[in-house]
């Protein structure tokens, strides 16, 4: 069940809303079990066979937890990180693993049946970041069964991240507030995400879908470039629409949940952009395996060593292929040139030419992301630079169907919302706005079947 | 102030859920959706299997949607505002002028070639069948609306021309290849796609079937069909609204002048009609349609046959979709007997046994150029599995 769909926004969150609200604030533990029930059964309903995995993943997680208390706390949390990440590396990257050594070494194994249940990169990091942070006795371990699986199920958060973390969440928990102010927040914020998501996200997805269904040497230079940028757009909106959305109706659960995103497309470098970018899977990424390695206070080639490890696994983790991987390599290797080389070059430059060179890379990037294979990535990024095929007739025709949400892409990409938050005219837009846009969200999802979030497949 | 304004737009988001889901489900529930042409989804039965594999979910939201409080009004607005924002394609339909086309998006670079040999092999039998028992077998190839008005698509937008000539070509080229005598009425219509078709419909228009039956008796003619001709008659509008098939897909919300067309016969030629075994008025327009398809012939029926009793007529199958409409409402006053077959909704005989049943003196097998290597209902009559 997505977020985007009429049976989740007139059924599910209406049903889950009257359930939990009708119980009195003073049993948060009632309220709590109602919405793990909820969460179980959102599961259920998106990957019905599967839900075992998720529970399994909860009890096995829940007793590592308790056994951190012990004299063995060490080996356990190795056991229960192999453990983890075994489970990960059996259901989304055994066929991977199986398909290269069968092309590398000329085998023939067979892939297995094996399917990938929803969200389980990001239940899986969330419960192991849980164990570990046990063990760092940054939090105590969590002996109500209920409170651990609400924290690794709960449903805003559970396909499609953000990546919340225990110790944000520990207290809230047992403890937390519900209020109108921040009910209406959550309001706002839910249906900002739902619009970035469906009357933005899903347009930009025709143009990158309808680029990306040409062979790379159909396309001519502006037809590749506009492709790339489409899935630029499509990404942001797509994943950042749906973190507000997560975020809003944590807010609406009494939760709250860390920003996921913030503006990462006016970052003035890779670097920047990546403390904008998914922050919860790169703050993961920085405590729980670049710090561990030894950060940057070890010798120059240890540190790049150290980089090239955390932003290869970065990329795997988005998916069993190689072009996730290069896509981690890549940022992998512009982290690196910056920060050895390139750091002070950039900031001397106008403030212009320093988007203009983020995004170029950026733009880059998503290439490798959005490719089906290696061989059809570097043929693309070909055919952005030196294609000599005269302008594809979609360009035009792109254009004169999307302007209007192109220029709201670009320009909502910037940080324009806050500023007129801040204003007095806001005060009263937002009732008609939020109405306005809720309208044209049901409209387009009357319209559309095409709604898939892009995020799910991790 | 500020806490009332939280309380107002809380109570405001959940009554609207609230209200949007109350209505969604208990409103009287529509059998069919008139703009889409379809029944909508019923309430799927589950069953651990359905649960299990998702389909009883997926069939659930299938269910909502179809049935959603103030959907058509809402999908309403949504083609205005599209309409409104000057989109050029609304509803995977081009707005080309006064002019409704379908959208292609990328062209296609290829047909199925696997399909055309199917039918051209279920032509030859039909062919074949039809030589058995003394009929002439004539192909009427007849351009979709797209096809013949290719032409008005912007210059940005893809008419499918390259895969659909080539499909087109090969495939009249297969029928030639066997022998199979074929009136390419490309060569008729696409003179004056204006008058013959519709502008947002994916048929031709009364004139475009006219002018197909003209061009037909005269083809028979030079087989040594001998047959009357009606050249007596009138063709005027009716005033109604009419609502194409690619104005459907924009909910009527599309404004437009295309008329349906009703016709008086100088002399009319009295007969008895039955519709699948069932006798049935005698008349070949129904003036109290609902949907401008069941105008001529009533719409798309399994089997249908008119008999005039004029013994020294030919007896006439024609077999095709909903293009044989308007065509068989004037082709019958050529006819001892004409005999109609849908295969889309005829389940009896498959085309040969038949043939060899009816013993016809000719065969029409009517066909749109885009649909041409279909191989379902009409484009193995029968004849597959």
């Amino acid at each position: 069940m997505v977020f985007s769909s009429l049976i989740f926004l007139f059924f599910f969150l209406p049903a889950a809303l009257f359930c939990y609200y009708i119980v009195p604030q003073k049993f948060i533990r009632v309220r709590n079990a109602v919405l793990l029930l909820f969460s179980l059964f959102f599961y259920f309903y998106g990957e019905p066979r599967l839900i075992g995995m998720l529970i399994f993943s909860i009890l096995m997680n829940y007793l590592f937890g308790l056994s951190m208390r012990s004299t063995y706390r060490k080996p356990l949390l190795i056991l229960c990180v192999i453990a983890n990440l075994s489970l990960l590396g059996v259901f989304k990257y055994l066929n991977f693993f199986i398909s290269t050594a069968d092309s590398l070494l000329g085998l023939s194994i067979p892939v297995t049946g094996i399917v990938m249940p929803i969200g389980i990169s990001f239940y899986t990091f969330q419960a192991l970041s849980y164990v570990i942070d046990v063990y760092r006795r940054e939090v105590p371990p969590q002996h109500d069964l209920f409170s651990l699986a609400l924290y690794v199920s709960m449903f805003p958060q559970l396909i499609a991240g953000p990546i919340v973390r225990y110790h944000n969440v520990n207290v809230q928990l047992a403890v937390r507030k519900h209020s109108f102010a921040q009910f209406s927040e959550g309001i706002s914020r839910f249906l900002f995400g739902l619009s970035k998501k469906v009357l933005l996200s899903n347009v930009f997805a025709q143009i990158a879908d309808g680029v990306f269904k040409y062979a790379p040497n159909e396309l001519s230079a502006a037809g590749a470039w506009m492709g790339a940028i489409g899935y630029t757009l499509q990404i942001y909106f797509d994943f950042s629409g749906y973190s507000d959305m997560a975020i809003g109706l944590g807010k609406i659960f009494g939760f709250e949940f860390l920003e996921n995103f913030n503006y990462p497309y006016i970052s003035k470098s890779v670097t920047e952009f990546w403390r904008r970018w998914h922050i919860s899977l790169s703050t993961w990424f920085r405590d729980y395996v670049y710090i561990p390695l030894g950060d940057n206070r070890c010798s120059p080639a240890r540190h790049i060593f150290n980089l090239l490890a955390v932003w290869t696994l970065t990329g795997f983790w988005h998916g069993a292929n190689w072009t996730f991987m290069a896509w981690g390599l890549y940022f992998g290797v512009l982290l690196i040139l910056e920060k050895k080389f390139l750091a002070g070059w950039i900031t001397r430059l106008p403030s212009v030419l320093q988007h203009l060179y983020a995004l170029f890379f950026i733009v880059i990037g998503w290439v490798f992301f959005r490719s089906d294979s290696m061989g059809l990535a570097v043929q693309y990024l070909g055919s952005m630079f030196t294609s000599t095929v005269p302008l594809n007739r979609f360009v035009i025709e792109y254009l004169l169907r999307f302007w209007p949400y192109l220029l709201f892409g670009v320009v909502l990409s910037a940080p324009v919302f806050p500023r007129l938050k801040s204003t007095r005219i806001w005060r009263v837009l937002e009732f008609p706005v939020l109405a306005v846009l809720f309208t044209l969200c049901l409209m387009r999802l009357l319209a559309s079947s095409y709604n898939p979030f892009i995020y799910f497949r991790f | 102030m500020k806490n009332a304004k939280h309380i107002v737009k809380t109570v405001l988001f959940c009554g609207t859920l609230a209200v949007f889901s109350a209505v969604s489900v208990f409103s009287p529930k529509e059998k069919g959706s008139f703009y889409e042409n379809r029944r909508l989804a019923v309430f799927p039965v589950p069953s651990v299997e359905t649960v299990l594999d998702g389909t009883f979910f997926s069939d659930v939201e299938t269910y909502i949607s179809d049935h959603f409080a103030c959907r058509v009004p809402l999908l309403r607005l949504n083609v205005r505002k599209e309409l409104a924002l000057h989109n050029p394609v609304v509803s995977n339909t081009v707005i080309a002028g006064d002019t409704l086309l379908p959208y292609h998006g990328k062209p296609r670079t290829d047909y199925d070639h696997e399909n055309m040999q199917t039918v051209l092999d279920a032509l030859s039998q039909v062919s074949a069948a039809c030589e058995t028992v003394g009929a002439k077998f004539v192909y009427l190839s007849i351009p979709e609306q797209s096809s013949a008005l290719r032409y008005k698509y912007p210059s940005y937008l893809t008419s499918g021309t390259y895969t659909d000539n080539s499909m087109r070509t090969n495939f009249l080229a297969g029928l030639d290849a066997r022998g199979i005598d074929c009136l390419n009425m490309a060569e008729y219509l696409c003179a004056n796609p204006e008058k013959y078709y519709s502008k947002t419909d994916h048929h031709y228009n009364f004139y475009g079937a006219y002018e197909t039956y003209l061009r037909t008796m005269e083809h028979l003619q030079t087989l040594g069909i001998d047959a009357p001709v009606t050249t007596d008659v009138t063709i005027e509008p009716i005033e109604r609204p009419f609502l194409g098939s690619r104005s459907r897909k924009l909910l009527g919300e599309y404004p437009t002048d295309d008329k349906l067309y009703h016709f008086t016969l100088g002399t009319p030629v009295p007969f008895t009609r039955t519709d699948n075994g069932k006798p049935v008025a005698s008349t070949v327009v129904n003036e109290n349609f609902n949907n401008v398809y069941d105008y001529y012939m009533g719409g798309d029926i399994g089997e249908t046959i008119i008999k005039t009793d004029r013994p020294g007529l030919p007896r006439m199958l024609v077999v095709g979709d909903s293009f044989t409409n308007p065509l068989e409402g004037i082709l019958y006053t050529s006819c001892d007997e004409m005999r109609s077959l849908d295969y889309r909704h005829y389940d009896g005989e498959n085309i040969l046994d038949y043939i060899a049943d009816y013993q016809p003196d000719v065969v029409l097998y009517v066909r749109d150029d885009l649909t041409c290597i279909t191989t379902e209902g009409n484009g193995t009559m029968g004849l597959a599995e």
